[in-house]
């Protein structure tokens, strides 16, 4: 009887050592869909300045924001994180109308010299360090003369089961695709699917493996990311990244985004993060970062194989429109590339 | 008291595992019409028998060989059959990603066949292990019997049948597994024409936020893997052996010249397995030094895992063995093995909704955001590998031992510390090390509990894109070993290959 | 008296089959009753009944004052005091032969400081002294047997179930047993079931020799009147042998 009691008491013993201390004094909670390593290089600076703990809770590349998403919505009754920073725009968007964030009223004063383009009007959310849709090219398979430099040329027969492009249920790609539908007719968009599909193109499951994959030879060339072109390009490997389309709807560029959480438990130490996150230090640090962020404020310090807006052509899109429409499209997508 | 012990085992088994569960899936009713239209969608049925056709086929190839496997390393006087045994279980507790990053991604297979077989090296030891134990029951008497019924043939024959039951649980697991698994299959077909599985779609109405017809689409696997492992338990229960203090081994069959054969077929799955994957990732860190680097980078990583595993099997073994028991003592015990596997069965993100559901409160913050969380997280999901071989072990055992005590005098609490527990020391250690390499190998769950990333395998998915090649290779081999090390104590000290079931 | 036990129209069903079927049975306190019947004719679950490990469709049982069970009433084997032997003995595998009879001792509430003695005088009444420390499965069958006999005498009950406890021994050590059996249980005074095939067994060790066939009782009587009335041609088989 004893020994059952000893039991008893030794396990909730050893589940209260387990459990530990649960959070610090001044802290604020970040969930992020960058990976940990990324966010860190501009959290570490936050938390030197202020001396606001930043607890931060992150995504895998494998996940691909579906778990933090999910679970900022299921905490919405009761929400445990105060900023959400989102790599990519779709999300974010998803989550406004889902009614987890919150409007910051006045804005945020680093937010100001952001280009109009890449913040939320209503002031729920703002870009900030952006990626932009490359083609990613192996040179050991492409020659010079043969360079591809638009989207079409993933269609074009000449690369029949040499392209490549992410199977568009997913991350940027997914927001990519829904941009199209937007800058294009539906007509030409419908176009360049079917092309997709009929030339035999290869449809990794995400754009680090597709850089990979160019990377290694497997595919020719293919759309990613210049982030994940950058991973690649610094492994060595014989790439370089082709922004499509300059003469016509120019390459999209997509930014990430930072909002406040609706009731979140530190909404102080919110808007202060997210002040900081707009900063030029911010933006300067995630350019320099090995992923090579593009700053979306100008005159921020930047290396040299950093390209901004205004030295390529961007494409024009209304992110809040492409944010509704991203659903419907998914679902098409996903039947459509089964 | 008699019933103390189950019931508040029953009780916690269903804060940690049914209740999430149930809340997670009652998101399926709430939009029904959502959840309809997931139903009956034909992409999802689409899909699922390209899995199950995908499932099919490693269990095809997985059973006969698993059985053969443990044939051979139980029943033969195999050569090195004991160290062979000691490294059949490695594969199952690193992520089946793990093997394909480790060295499958450089022999160019693509497609259904690499698909396969990943899945088959990933899950045979599942098999192997199920089918060992079986094996262990075959006593000196049947043997005998069954040798002079119809001769060395006769015997092999028997012994194949026998562990079949136990192979099918195994299978069972396999399909759980499998079925909740999209990343092998998008990881092997990202050249050439792409194949997407079950998981994609359950994935999809994630991303498209539709919790309806999330519910909805893992409702068929659900009960798919839920019938199918407890058929496959009722199958080997009805083979009914009780082992009693007079049980004797039978005698393992002689190969003569035929053993050294035999050693290089049962040495070629714990190679591909086990030693190739080691190599590999030893080759692709290169030095001590990008692993020293790394263990003190993630020393504080590794600490915690080994910690909150320690803990977490620790739970499922005091939950297990009352459950175990309990389900002994019932006539309907397939209640308790449903209530069991459930859990595992459900896709971890429905799970790890679950947990958000009933953690999320005023009050339970040291629990929620803390480590409590994925130790709960960790217990709900995996207990069923507490549960499978305790409950194995406590079945077999004859009544008439308890029978004897209760008649000495012994109550319930007597029966259990000096009858129960003394006998089932070495299933409560393999149950640990189970359960305990279990944990260190989840993810999808954890991804959802703030505490779940100071893992180290959150750890090394974080880095699988960010870090160089070498210091990805340097976390998973320090994750290899901080998994192997209790099964390598455990197994040394024991002397004797590890008791599944 | 404190430990005769009655049985009155016990019945006790596996399913629906019917082991025992409206049995009715008095052992006076310190008698030795002996069992005998054809295999299946439900011996083994009278006395399983008894020890309270098989649960009666109906009936009554008592020991003495003390109603064991009845409609209402169960009490659990642990607290019924009984001393048994059952075919399958059920040996602890992770305990020698003297912990077994430690545990015994301890479990019926012996001090410390006594359980050794005790033990291992019991040992040497059942010839098994130089095994003590071995573990059943290093016991051959007919020591085995002597260790389940001594763990059921150790107990000093004062109700001793025995379902065939010489079966496995050879002659020489039945002979030199079954005395051993009598003597200590002469000596705690208990009341014995005996259940036996063996008609040696049946006519020395008896004072009283119950027939059961089919569940029901088709003899009553001292090995004396069983040998000069046989009721039935099973009994006259046995005493003829």
């Amino acid at each position: 009887m004893h020994r059952t009691l000893a039991i008893v008491v030794a396990t909730v013993g050893l589940f209260a050592v387990g459990c530990g201390p649960a959070e610090p004094d001044n802290h604020v909670v970040l969930y992020t869909s960058l990976n940990e390593p990324t966010a860190r290089a501009v959290i570490d600076a936050f938390e030197r300045e202020t001396g606001i703990r930043v607890i931060v809770q992150a995504d895998t590349e494998r996940d691909k924001t579906v778990g933090l998403v999910r679970t900022l919505i299921e905490e919405r009754s009761r929400p445990r994180a105060d900023v959400f920073w989102n790599s990519e725009t779709a999300n974010t968007i998803r989550l406004q109308r889902e009614g987890v964030l919150e409007r910051l009223d006045p804005p945020p004063t680093n937010a100001q010299r952001i280009a109009e383009q890449y913040v939320d009007p209503d002031g729920y959310w703002f870009g900030l360090a952006a990626r932009a849709r490359v083609l990613i090219v192996n040179t050991d398979l492409v020659d010079e003369d043969d360079m591809p430099d638009s989207m079409w040329d993933i269609i074009d027969p000449k690369w029949r089961g040499k392209a490549g492009i992410v199977r568009p249920v997913t991350g940027t790609t997914l927001t990519h695709i829904a941009a199209l539908y937007e800058v294009l007719s539906d007509d030409e968009t419908e176009r360049f699917l079917t092309g997709v599909q009929e030339n035999e193109c290869h449809l990794p499951p995400g754009n680090g493996r597709l850089a990979q994959l160019v990377g290694q030879g497997q595919i020719h060339f293919g759309f990613t990311d210049t982030s994940d072109y950058r991973l690649v390009r610094n492994e060595g490997y014989p790439v370089t990244a082709v922004y499509p389309d300059q003469d016509s709807i120019g390459t999209l560029l997509i930014p990430n985004t930072v909002a406040r959480i609706a009731g979140g438990p530190n909404p102080e130490n919110a808007r202060k993060l997210i002040d900081f996150l707009l900063s030029d230090e911010a933006e300067s640090i995630l350019a320099h970062h090995q992923r090579g962020h593009i700053p979306l404020k100008a005159e921020i310090d930047r290396p040299e194989y950093v390209l901004v807006p205004g030295e390529f052509e961007t494409m024009s899109v209304d992110f809040a429109v492409i944010g509704e429409a991203v659903e419907a499209r998914l679902q098409q997508m996903d039947a459509r590339f089964r | 008291m008699r019933f103390l012990w189950p019931i508040v085992a029953l009780l916690a088994l269903l804060l940690v595992g049914v209740l999430p569960t149930a809340l997670a899936m009652v998101d399926a009713l709430r939009d029904p019409v959502q959840a309809w239209a997931a139903l009956v969608d034909p992409v999802l049925w689409s899909r699922l028998v390209t899995t199950l056709g995908i499932a099919g086929a490693t269990l095809a190839l997985a059973l006969p060989l698993g059985v053969m496997q443990a044939w051979l390393l139980m029943r033969t006087d195999l050569p090195l059959r004991r160290l062979l045994m000691m490294l059949t279980p490695f594969p199952l507790f690193l992520p089946p990603l793990v093997h394909v990053l480790s060295w499958f991604g450089m022999v160019r297979l693509g497609g259904y066949t690499a698909i396969v077989l990943v899945y088959v090296i990933s899950f045979l030891p599942f098999v192997v292990l199920l089918a060992a134990r079986a094996m262990r029951q075959i006593n000196r008497e049947q043997h005998e019997a069954m040798r002079l019924a119809g001769g060395r043939r006769a015997v092999v024959v028997d012994e194949w049948r026998q562990a079949w039951p136990a192979a099918m649980v195994g299978g069972a697991l396999t399909l759980v597994f499998v079925l909740s698994d999209f990343a092998v299959a998008d990881f092997l077909t990202s050249v050439g024409p792409s194949v997407t599985v079950y998981g994609d779609t359950l994935y999809a109405h994630h991303l498209a936020l539709r919790p309806a017809g999330a519910a909805a689409a893992a409702l068929p696997g659900l009960v798919l893997c839920v019938i199918l492992l407890v058929w496959a338990l009722r199958m080997r229960r009805r083979l009914g052996v009780s082992v009693d203090a007079r049980f004797e081994h039978a005698p393992v069959m002689r190969l003569g010249w035929w053993r050294w054969p035999a050693l290089a077929v049962a040495a070629t799955p714990v190679m591909i397995g086990t030693v190739l994957p080691l190599v590999s990732l030893a080759m692709q860190t290169g030095s001590w030094g990008t692993l020293a680097q790394q263990a003190s980078i993630a020393s504080e990583r590794m600490w915690f895992t080994l910690r909150i595993g320690a803990i977490a099997a620790t739970g499922m073994i005091v939950l297990g063995l009352p459950l175990a028991a309990l389900a002994t003592r019932m006539k309907r015990r397939w209640m308790i093995d449903v209530l069991v596997f459930i859990p595992l069965a459900i896709p971890p993100l429905l799970y790890g909704i679950g947990l958000i559901r009933v953690w999320n409160r005023p009050g339970l913050d040291a629990v929620y955001v803390g480590a409590g969380a994925v130790i709960i997280a960790m217990i709900g999901r995996y207990l069923a590998f507490a549960y499978l071989p305790l409950g194995g072990a406590v079945e077999r055992m004859d009544r008439s031992m308890f029978e004897s005590a209760r008649l000495a005098g012994a109550g319930v609490v007597a029966r259990f510390w000096h009858v129960l527990l003394p006998l089932l020391r070495s299933p409560i250690a393999a149950a640990w090390c189970v359960s305990f390499c279990f944990t260190l190998r989840e993810l999808d769950s954890l991804i959802m509990l703030r505490a779940g990333q100071q893992s180290l395998t959150f750890h090394l998915y974080s880095s699988v894109v960010f870090a160089r090649q070498d210091e990805v290779a340097a976390i998973a081999l320090l994750l290899a070993c901080i998994t192997f090390a209790p099964l390598l104590i455990f197994l040394m000290l024991s002397n004797r290959s590890l008791r599944f079931v | 008296m404190p430990n005769a036990i009655t049985i009155d129209n016990l019945v006790a069903a596996y399913g629906n089959v019917r082991a025992v079927d409206k049995l009715s049975l008095h052992a006076a306190a310190g008698e030795h009753v002996v069992i005998i019947g054809p295999s299946g004719s439900g011996k083994t679950t009278l006395l399983r009944c008894v020890a309270g490990l098989h649960r009666p469709a109906g009936g009554r049982i008592a020991c003495g004052e003390r109603v064991w069970d009845d409609r209402t009433t169960h009490v659990a084997p642990e607290q019924r005091q009984i001393g048994m032997i059952a075919q399958n003995p059920g040996l602890w595998p992770h305990m020698t032969a003297l912990q077994h009879l430690r545990f015994v001792l301890r479990c019926r509430g012996v001090k410390r400081s006594q359980r050794d003695a005790q033990a291992r005088e019991m040992l040497t009444l059942v010839s098994m002294f130089h095994r003590a420390s071995h573990r059943p499965s290093e016991l051959s069958g007919g020591e085995a047997q002597r260790l389940a006999l001594a763990r059921a005498l150790i107990a000093g009950s004062r109700v001793l179930l025995l379902d065939e406890p010489l079966g496995q021994l050879d002659i020489a050590l039945r002979r030199e047993l079954g005395p051993v059996i009598r003597e200590v249980a002469g000596r705690m005074g208990a009341t014995v079931l005996h259940v036996t095939h063996d008609p040696a067994d049946a006519l020395s060790l008896a004072d009283t020799v119950v027939a059961v066939e089919n569940g029901v009782i088709t003899q009553v009587g001292s090995p004396d009147a069983l040998r000069s009335k046989p009721a039935t041609p099973f009994v006259a088989q046995v005493v003829r042998t």
